[in-house]
């Protein structure tokens, strides 16, 4: 990997958080290291961008830009030494607390699923009633083209004199 | 980790390399967008004789295939797959140094991809840092603990292949939608246009060509 410079202080990242239903959760700008936490409010596909914009950068960098992202989800966010200080936990503790974190996770991702679910099946079901109605519309369609069909030759060759 | 999509979207034409420091010795999880035609790499410094493993999965677009190539901090290649849905892969570094996995959309034309890869290096650290020094034995409470800790990594893992394949069925699912509304719209525009054209060519059996060029008698 080529060597790269360190980062001048005027770079500014933009950040922003989309949630699934593409409302912005976060939209901050930041020098050249920050931090951010957010909690997601529903469940889904979050969008993290990290966007530069700065004509500046592309004139005087080559166009290549390293960036260190550490992201942390769920339990991992919770810091351990930070717990067994304030509460004076013991090891036996950290431990079963952990594991209590890993069981809320799992319960969290089964909701999650329970929740796709339900919507697949909603989907599923509009679906069906969709497919049903477009068939019998083109059913429809199809024998009033026919009739028209048959109705503007009958008056056609009537016309014509050959019926 | 994971369930969350960050996508490297830059104003000019800028390759984002994304480091993944490791300062905990754990890896990382990361779902982003690769559009087509395009490469994404990451970085990894890794210490000498630690173990890393990398398994990927592409979760949306197109035949959901990406080409995967890892290199050395020598520069040698110790990975290279083309067109694979998924794969896992696990290596023991023999060279301190910063090692870079990419992935490949450049045989594609039109559709980007969303592809989820999970790097994990070395062993999970212990609950706090400084226990790695101490060499005690575990109490049968601490080993029932670590035996749980265990099982519900395993079902937290099976849990996340889950959430992708249900991720990736969708996409499917709404793209059969979108051809299939595509395709019913347009046999009706079809159906329209035949029958119109057939009253037509019927009619014009029936009518006598007018001739061309008519001269007028006097």
């Amino acid at each position: 990997m080529e060597k790269y410079q360190p980062s001048p202080q005027w770079i500014n990242l933009f950040v922003f958080v989309k949630d699934p239903e593409n409302k912005n959760l976060l939209a901050r700008q930041y020098g050249p290291r920050g931090s951010f936490t957010f909690t997601s409010q529903s469940p889904g596909e979050h969008e993290v961008c990290l966007h530069l914009k700065s004509i500046r950068f592309a004139l005087f960098y080559d166009g290549k830009l390293a960036i260190h992202l550490d992201m942390q989800l769920g339990e991992h966010t919770n810091d351990h030494t930070e717990l067994a200080a304030n509460d004076k936990l013991t090891l036996l503790h950290l431990r079963i607390q952990r594991l209590v974190e890993q069981v809320e996770k799992i319960q969290k991702e089964q909701e999650y699923q329970r929740r796709r679910e339900e919507h697949f099946r909603q989907t599923s079901e509009s679906t069906n009633q969709r497919v049903l109605w477009w068939s019998i519309l083109q059913t429809l369609i199809l024998v009033a083209t026919g009739i028209w069909q048959m109705q503007h030759l009958k008056s056609f060759f009537k016309a014509k004199k050959l019926v | 980790m994971g369930g969350v999509v960050p996508r490297s979207v830059s104003a000019l034409p800028l390759l984002l390399l994304l480091l993944l420091q490791a300062e905990r010795p754990r890896g990382a999880e990361l779902t982003f967008e690769l559009p087509d035609n395009a490469k994404q790499c990451f970085h990894e410094e890794v210490e000498q004789g630690v173990k890393f493993s990398l398994d990927y999965q592409v979760i949306t677009g197109g035949h959901y295939d990406v080409d995967c190539f890892m290199k050395d901090p020598l520069g040698n290649t110790i990975y290279s797959e083309t067109k694979k849905q998924y794969d896992s892969f696990t290596h023991k570094a023999e060279v301190k140094g910063v090692y870079q996995f990419c992935f490949s959309n450049e045989f594609s034309t039109f559709s980007h991809k969303t592809v989820y890869f999970d790097f994990q290096v070395g062993d999970e650290p212990p609950i706090l840092p400084d226990m790695g020094n101490r060499v005690t034995a575990l109490t049968q409470m601490e080993s029932a603990c670590v035996t749980i800790h265990e099982a519900l990594k395993t079902v937290i893992d099976s849990q996340k292949h889950y959430r992708l394949r249900e991720a990736q069925d969708r996409a499917r699912a709404e793209d059969l939608n979108s051809r299939v509304s595509y395709w019913s719209i347009g046999e009706t525009i079809a159906l329209f246009v035949v029958s119109f054209s057939q009253v037509l060519l019927l009619k014009s059996f029936f009518t006598e060509k007018r001739p061309i060029g008519r001269t007028v008698h006097s």
